[in-house]
């Protein structure tokens, strides 16, 4: 029993120097070793290969609609002219997706790449969240469908592509998503696009499913479903800076 | 069976992008509070 404990203390120990050494970023080498060697690989292996075409015309379809929403707006006149999807000077770094789990997605760059935390992660223009963990070699994405995760969106009306509503996103997990805090007397219906103001610019997020409101609410709530399916996402974007 | 527990906890870390060395002290600060329940209460 006493060498058992002596066992536990020492474990303890041994776990607590290596907490504080990763801490302080002894172990970054090691890390970066094991992550290159054993995490990429058993993750890569384990992901599902299947590449979805339904996804890449669903995000564009999504991108189309935000971008018609800008060009009546009339914001980037230089945006219309392009007719680019995205800001021409947004800098992006391609990473691989090597797994992802519980509205969290894994890549393939860290801290050696330049990743950062809080950078915000794109697939074909729809904004998935942003980065949470940066380790030497993978990062972790929180996408805005995570039960922690929270994001000021504005809502386009399915029609008009005017802004109809504005509200408080939050992740429900499993791909769902709920905006809530959105006035009772703004019109938001099944179809509506929500898009999320990332670095001044609107980016795609979701369409509402459906919405909530009980006469005399002052709110309404509804929910978003994600229309990107992340689990057979191959490379994505981060957005690193602007040049 | 604890160097089991320990090389659990840094695989997990690694696998899930935690500080290394955190779910090891966390396993080990519950079967430290196990043994103290199974010794008081002689399960």
């Amino acid at each position: 029993m006493r060498n058992r404990k002596s066992k536990i203390y020492f474990f303890l120990l041994l776990s607590l120097v290596i907490f504080l050494a990763d801490y302080l970023g002894f172990l970054k080498s090691v890390k970066g070793f094991f992550e290159k060697k054993m995490v990429i690989p058993v993750r890569e292996f384990f992901k599902p290969q299947l590449v979805d075409e339904c996804q890449k015309f669903e995000a564009e379809r999504l991108n189309l609609k935000t971008q018609l929403a800008g060009l009546k707006e009339e914001v980037v006149s230089s945006r219309k002219l392009l007719g680019a999807p995205l800001p021409a000077n947004w800098q992006f770094l391609p990473v691989k997706v090597i797994g992802d789990s519980d509205d969290e997605i894994i890549v393939g760059g860290g801290d050696r790449e330049g990743i950062k935390l809080g950078m915000a992660a794109v697939y074909e223009g729809v904004f998935l969240g942003k980065v949470e963990k940066v380790s030497q070699e993978i990062s972790k994405i929180k996408l805005l469908s995570n039960a922690d995760s929270k994001q000021v969106v504005k809502i386009l009306g399915k029609n008009s592509l005017n802004l109809v509503a504005k509200g408080l996103l939050f992740g429900r997990g499993k791909g769902e998503m709920e905006i809530k805090e959105i006035l009772a007397e703004e019109e938001v219906e099944e179809g509506d696009l929500v898009v999320a103001t990332v670095e001044g610019f609107d980016l795609p997020v979701g369409e509402i499913t459906g919405v909530n409101y009980q006469k005399g609410d002052v709110f309404k709530t509804a929910g978003v479903r994600q229309k990107i399916k992340t689990r057979y996402l191959q490379t994505i974007f981060l957005l690193t800076g602007k040049i | 069976m604890l160097f089991g527990f320990f090389l659990l906890g840094l695989l997990y870390d690694l696998f899930k992008v935690n500080p290394l060395g955190l779910s090891s002290i966390k396993i080990f600060l519950v079967i430290y509070f196990l043994n103290i329940l199974a010794k008081n209460f002689k399960f």
